[in-house]
């Protein structure tokens, strides 16, 4: 191959590129402005371009597919442009989509139906719960199948414009799912494209009448994640608005003081208009397939409830349409955990507050509970370790109860150097107070002594070491924290003190010398535990040292001297068997 | 609600942020009860928050139950839980400070005969707890066995273990602020109390104390032979007394056994937990002298503690 031939195909490829570019944007627009003109009243919607096929996949499949397929008219020979139809495609799939004609790719996505089948909505019920047994502790997620596949609502959306309405169905989105991605509906395939974080562009199918009535479920396709949209089908939808989004959305319930609009199937609309008024509510505007209802359905706006209304313990479908009493139960007092746990002991008092005619019965755990003197609701083990719940005129608060479960380590809240110069720091928790040498951090307590007996002694021979002295003022004491049990604390050099002012201190229990495992030389018979003979030869002459200078023990009893002289003879024994 | 509900929130959270810590002291409507408590309490911090949130804070840390940014990183982290043991006459008094399981008055109810243990309800702070025998051995074996962690001699360890105000362990060499809109302060030691100054004093003083705020910081810097470090407020107060040779600030009732010092002279923090856990009491303030005053001081503590403030201590 030439260099002008490398050049020329790189120009070309580049061209492709380019071309590439400008045709995923333009098809971008033409999407944003079909989603647009879904919003817009019909008599709009006709002045302007058709709207992209996966908006109305009721379209015959062969055109529809030729549409989705084929570059704009100015794309002229460039092929690679069906793949990008299908972006989220894998890449093999992908490259056999290139090598097919468009129309086979269009009819292979419309042979695509989703079969599952979407569920029919029953009604909401508002049964009390049944009582559970005590002590029942209900982990999360109990009983739940981990490999379920995740499933997000589809709602209905109303806009209004002009005297107009449009009913839309808009799917939720995840953080984990891509910007756009196809479903697999049950009339073919859809392409979603986020709208925002939470949310993905709402779409208008034809047959948007049998689906809000029949329901549906859609299946993301080309993935091996198995994320689905369900939408149950039902004759009355309950909408309000949001904060983020515009219009009206689907929610479960009529709620007291908020505007909502119902959209309802024709054939209910007197027992849904009466329904509206028990809950002191007149719709403000109607719209029915003329206004741009869905056929068949009729919508309801600017209903504003006032009264509540008691739903029926038994699933019914206008219990959407009967707004709860302002119940709030609440959770006081107590020690909380963290969100909706208490500590053991420590439950929250359950005060429950609202309208008096609404908050007669209060079920803790589906107990009925007791108002108690101190304005609180009890039930039998309402306080024991596990989940609760409380129910009170159909609103439901839950909590649970921990028993307190904490594990404390010690650990250097302040680290100061003990002295220049010298490789041990202290460190300082609380009241508890450690000094530390660079590799051995020993994790004994400290122990003070006067600045005059800084040497502590231990049952073992060989158990010796030196207190530090932290700073030079006036009295301040001696600190270590020997990694043994100190019994004695000696006078640095014992020959040349005032025998009148320092003693032998007993600083420890009174432990007997503990020569097990030792050899008459004093030195450790296990592997592991040696001890420097330096330091035996320390232990023993100290003691001796202090013996011959005649210094007195502290407290100087009977029993305290006898246990200075066993110790005494000890040293002796293990310094003549050294020599 | 009140100050034990906390700690033992604290005591089974262990450790948590600043955030946590507010919101549970919102949470547990902790009101100061003691309105006593004097403003004296926010000069000793050098960032910003409400008062009642450092008033409580500053108790928990006095008393030894809680840290709150420490060496560990945590912006608040509770301490095991632990006994300061101090000898008082004849016999060994151990004040159980740190995490405060809800089982512990189980554990203290189980106690032999030969020890005893008291728990009393005192404004603007937990319960003190104290166990108390004759024998040290005893109380030891008895706290070990309730998984407390003992510290013998504790006001005398802690003493003995920090350095003194004019030791250079406790001050960091560190420039004052050189931007504009700080408001810079000056520490009298003649006065004892803040006066106006400007940041170009700060250059040209060879010993003083300086406090840089803006909005809720504070920052407290020491000039020291012509050097500038930061420093904790109470350090940079005694180390600047000292230099103007005033000591005689500490004063100690050996009948009361009692240690009191001037209000605006608060003792550094570490210096002021080992006073609290003599008694297991924070101090209180008498407001007609002006003194803030420590109790169950036994002598020689008082005497290391004025000491290491570099003080004389004045015996009544």
């Amino acid at each position: 191959m030439t260099g002008e031939t490398k050049i020329l195909l790189l120009l070309f490829l580049a061209a492709g590129v380019v071309f590439l570019i400008f045709w995923r944007g333009k098809r971008r627009r033409r999407q944003e402005e079909a989603a647009a003109e879904a919003a817009r009243p019909p008599e709009d919607s006709g002045a302007v371009e058709p709207a992209p096929v996966e908006v109305f996949p009721e379209q015959p499949a062969e055109e529809a597919a030729a549409k989705t397929a084929r570059p704009p008219e100015d794309s002229g020979a460039v092929e690679p442009a069906p793949v990008e139809v299908f972006p989220e495609q894998p890449a093999e799939e992908a490259a056999a989509e290139t090598a097919r004609p468009p129309e086979d790719s269009g009819a292979a996505r419309q042979r695509k139906h989703s079969r599952k089948k979407p569920r029919k909505y029953g009604g909401l019920a508002h049964k009390p719960p049944e009582p559970q047994e005590m002590g029942t502790v209900v982990s999360r997620g109990e009983g739940e199948d981990t490999k379920r596949d995740r499933s997000l609502p589809i709602e209905i959306r109303l806009l209004e414009r002009g005297g107009f309405c449009t009913v839309s169905l808009i799917a939720r989105r995840s953080s984990s799912l891509p910007e756009d991605l196809a479903v697999v509906t049950q009339s073919g395939v859809l392409d979603l494209r986020a709208l925002q974080e939470e949310w993905y562009q709402d779409v208008t199918p034809s047959d948007i009448a049998s689906i809000l009535r029949d329901g549906a479920v859609w299946s993301q396709e080309g993935t091996n994640s198995h994320c689905n949209w369900s939408l149950s089908g039902r004759e009355l939808y309950v909408l309000a608005e949001r904060t983020d989004l515009r219009g009206y959305v689907s929610q479960a319930r009529l709620e007291l003081g908020r505007k909502h609009a119902v959209l309802c199937s024709e054939n209910l609309r007197e027992t849904i208009e009466e329904a509206i008024r028990a809950a002191g509510a007149e719709p403000a505007a109607v719209f029915d397939a003329s206004l741009g209802a869905p056929a068949g359905w009729v919508v309801f706006k600017g209903i504003l409830p006032t009264i509540p209304v008691a739903p029926t313990e038994e699933a019914d479908i206008l219990n959407a349409l009967r707004p709860l009493a302002k119940i709030d139960i609440s959770l006081d007092g107590g020690i909380r955990l963290e969100y909706t746990t208490w500590i053991e002991g420590y439950p929250p008092l359950i005060h429950v507050y609202g309208d008096p005619g609404h908050t007669d019965e209060v079920l803790i755990d589906g107990r009925v509970a007791k108002y108690v003197e101190d304005g609180a609701y009890q039930a039998p083990g309402w306080d024991s370790v596990g989940s609760h719940n409380i129910w009170c005129g159909g609103t439901r608060k839950t909590y649970s109860i921990e028993p307190f479960s904490a594990f404390w380590e010690r650990w250097d809240a302040y680290v100061f150097p003990a002295a220049y110069g010298l490789n041990k720091n202290l460190s300082i928790c609380g009241p508890l107070v450690q000094v530390k040498s660079g590799e051995l951090s020993s994790q004994t307590v400290s122990i003070v002594v006067p600045e005059t007996n800084p040497v502590l002694l231990g049952s073992v021979s060989g158990h010796y070491v030196v207190a530090s002295r932290v700073s030079a003022v006036r009295g301040c004491p001696c600190i270590s924290s020997p990694s043994f049990r100190p019994v004695w604390a000696l006078p640095r050099d014992p020959l040349h003190c005032d025998k009148e002012a320092v003693f032998i201190l007993l600083v420890g229990d009174e432990l007997s010398p503990d020569m097990r495992g030792l050899d008459c030389r004093g030195a450790s018979h296990s592997e592991g535990t040696d001890i420097d003979s330096t330091y035996i030869d320390l232990w023993c002459r100290k003691i001796m040292d202090a013996s011959r200078k005649g210094l007195r023990t502290k407290p100087n009893n009977e029993r305290i001297q006898g246990l200075w002289h066993s110790y005494k003879r000890e040293a002796r024994r293990i310094w003549r068997a050294r020599k | 609600m009140n100050l034990n509900d906390l700690l033992i929130w604290m005591s089974a959270r262990v450790k948590g942020s600043w955030q946590q810590f507010r919101s549970a002291v919102e949470e547990f409507h902790v009101e100061p009860e003691n309105t006593g408590e004097d403003r004296e309490n926010t000069d000793d911090v050098t960032w910003s928050d409400l008062p009642l949130y450092q008033a409580v804070r500053l108790s928990l840390q006095r008393l030894g139950h809680v840290e709150f940014f420490s060496a560990s990183g945590e912006d608040w982290r509770v301490v095991p839980p632990s006994l300061a043991i101090t000898k008082q006459g004849s016999q060994w008094v151990g004040v159980v400070c740190g995490a405060r399981p809800p089982y512990l008055s189980g554990l203290l109810n189980q106690l032999s005969s030969a020890i005893s243990w008291d728990s009393q309800e005192i404004p603007d702070m937990p319960d003190r707890i104290r166990i108390a025998a004759l024998d040290l051995q005893v109380l030891c074996q008895a706290a070990t066995d309730m998984g407390l962690a003992v510290q013998k001699d504790a006001p005398v360890s802690i003493l003995a273990a920090i350095p003194p105000v004019d030791d250079p362990r406790s001050r960091f060499p560190k420039e004052a602020p050189g931007v504009p809109g700080w408001t810079v302060e000056r520490f009298s030691a003649l006065k004892l109390r803040w006066e106006g100054a400007d940041s170009g004093d700060v250059e040209h003083t060879k010993n003083g104390l300086f406090r840089f705020r803006m909005k809720y910081q504070r920052f407290h810097f020491l000039r020291w032979q012509g050097r500038s470090f930061q420093v904790q407020v109470q350090v940079g107060k005694y180390a600047v007394l000292r230099h103007h040779r005033i000591r005689k600030l500490v004063s100690y009732n050996s009948n009361q056994a009692i240690l009191s010092v001037p209000v605006t002279c608060r003792p550094p923090l570490l210096m002021e937990r080992a006073l609290v856990l003599c008694s297991g009491i924070l101090p209180r303030i008498d407001k007609a002298s002006g003194l803030l005053k420590y109790t169950e001081i036994p002598r020689d503590v008082a005497q290391l503690a004025a000491e290491l403030l570099r003080q004389e201590i004045q015996i009544i």
